[in-house]
């Protein structure tokens, strides 16, 4: 076939290439490229969702906006630019002021990555292991949100599975009644559901779950939802409760890990 | 004029705004993979050698973010888009319109098949990586890709057609 034989020696050399690139990343001879790329992309990733988040803050107030459109573009654009970075701010601030309330240490960081496909939700944060980031831990927003926990870490970067994954699953309680616990994962990357609650334990709507503290790594009283739903079902062992989850995964920016050191 | 002057930027806009800018949209443009389908289109167009190259260095970035298991990505670009090039060349020859809207859909759908396979084997070599579970969500999810995969197909066809040359002419030169 015309076509075909020019184009066989391009399919091996790229075969070849795929192959050798993949052992090399897990052998560790990729690590020093993947880190310059890493760096590259956060850098780029966070300059985008700053500018993203600074938008959107000016479409809240179109007057305003009105009166930047008459000034110049650079200070326009500076204008968004600043935005971002003062939303930021903001939102690290009330993480910083929960985390020293509840006496734990925690590590600021930003999103600069996150899921495109609709069955999962991840996000890659621009802190790593060179920066104390350790698996297991759980991420926060404002003041004590749980958005999910680190499920792996290279030196720079940490990817974070949201609780709204369906492979994410966190032990929770009710916020007024400790014995009514439960293992909350997600729900097609939607909302949450709080299972395995045993039947004599009494759930009702708007009730707020927060973490239970059983896991190592993860403190009691992180929100993680509150009841839209109790479904319980006579001659079961348990029951369930489908959750709202408090925050939006394409508007999240800047995170928390908290660190399994207490201060 | 060499038709990579209008190729490669787009290429360079779309792995951009897959890797950083989709993802921050809503839905239904939350989960639009643009690069997959831009890239099978260029190879349909005839340009094998870009859309490989492009696939492997796209593959690569998408890998270094994605939870899956390294691979994952860059495997799907590489074997969706030989298996595709290669089904163009020994089966489906022709240059018609079902010829062109069958190969995309092939194309798209085998790069989903690679993925949720590697990444379920994948797993073997990395504990820390998480797989695509093999449930009506994943396929569902999937099949709507396809779908808009075979939109943006069509939309490429129209468009291509109105400015005069036709896929049919276009995919004849290799260039």
């Amino acid at each position: 076939m015309p076509g075909t034989a020019p184009h066989r020696r391009l399919f091996i050399v790229v075969g070849i290439t795929v192959i050798l690139l993949t052992a090399a990343h897990y052998t560790g001879f990729l690590n020093p490229v993947e880190r310059m790329l890493l760096k590259g992309m956060s850098s780029v990733g966070t300059s985008t969702v700053s500018m993203v988040s600074g938008a959107r803050t000016s479409s809240s107030s179109s007057k305003q906006v009105e009166d930047l459109e008459q000034r110049v573009a650079d200070l326009m654009a500076e204008n968004v630019q600043l935005r971002g970075d003062i939303s930021a701010l903001n939102q690290s601030a009330d993480q910083q002021r929960f985390l020293s309330d509840q006496r734990i240490a925690g590590i600021p960081a930003r999103i600069f990555a996150r899921s495109a496909d609709p069955t999962s939700s991840y996000v890659v944060i621009n802190r790593g292991s060179k920066q104390g980031v350790k698996i297991g831990e759980p991420v926060i927003v404002g003041t004590g949100i749980c958005i999910g926990k680190v499920i792996s870490a290279t030196d720079d970067t940490a990817r974070v599975l949201l609780t709204t994954d369906n492979r994410s699953s966190i032990a929770g309680v009710s916020a007024t009644d400790s014995t009514a616990q439960g293992v909350i994962s997600g729900v097609q990357s939607l909302s949450l559901i709080m299972q395995l609650i045993p039947q004599s334990e009494s759930l009702t709507i708007h009730d707020t779950i927060i973490t239970s503290g059983i896991e190592p790594a993860i403190p009691r009283g992180l929100v993680l939802g509150d009841i839209e739903r109790v479904d319980h079902q006579q001659g079961e062992l348990f029951q369930s409760a489908v959750l709202h989850a408090p925050y939006v995964a394409s508007n999240l920016d800047v995170v928390t890990v908290l660190s399994a050191t207490t201060q | 004029m060499n038709q990579r002057f209008f190729t490669i930027p787009i290429l360079v806009i779309v792995l951009f705004a897959t890797l950083f800018v989709l993802p921050l949209l809503q839905s239904p443009l939350l989960g639009l993979n643009g690069l997959t389908i831009t890239l099978i289109l260029i190879l349909l167009f005839g340009d094998t050698k870009l859309a490989l190259i492009t696939g492997v260095v796209a593959g690569v970035l998408m890998d270094l973010v994605s939870p899956f298991p390294f691979g994952t990505c860059v495997l799907s670009f590489t074997v969706a888009l030989i298996v595709t090039r290669q089904i163009n060349q020994i089966w489906v020859t022709n240059r018609s319109l079902i010829a062109y809207a069958s190969l995309s859909i092939i194309g798209m759908a085998l790069f989903h098949v690679v993925v949720v396979g590697y990444s379920f084997f994948g797993t073997l070599f990395d504990s820390s990586a998480i797989t695509q579970p093999m449930n009506i969500a994943t396929l569902v999810s999937g099949l709507t890709d396809v779908l808009r995969g075979f939109v943006i197909a069509m939309l490429v066809y129209i468009i291509v057609r109105i400015t005069g040359h036709g896929y049919a002419t276009l995919a004849r030169h290799e260039f």
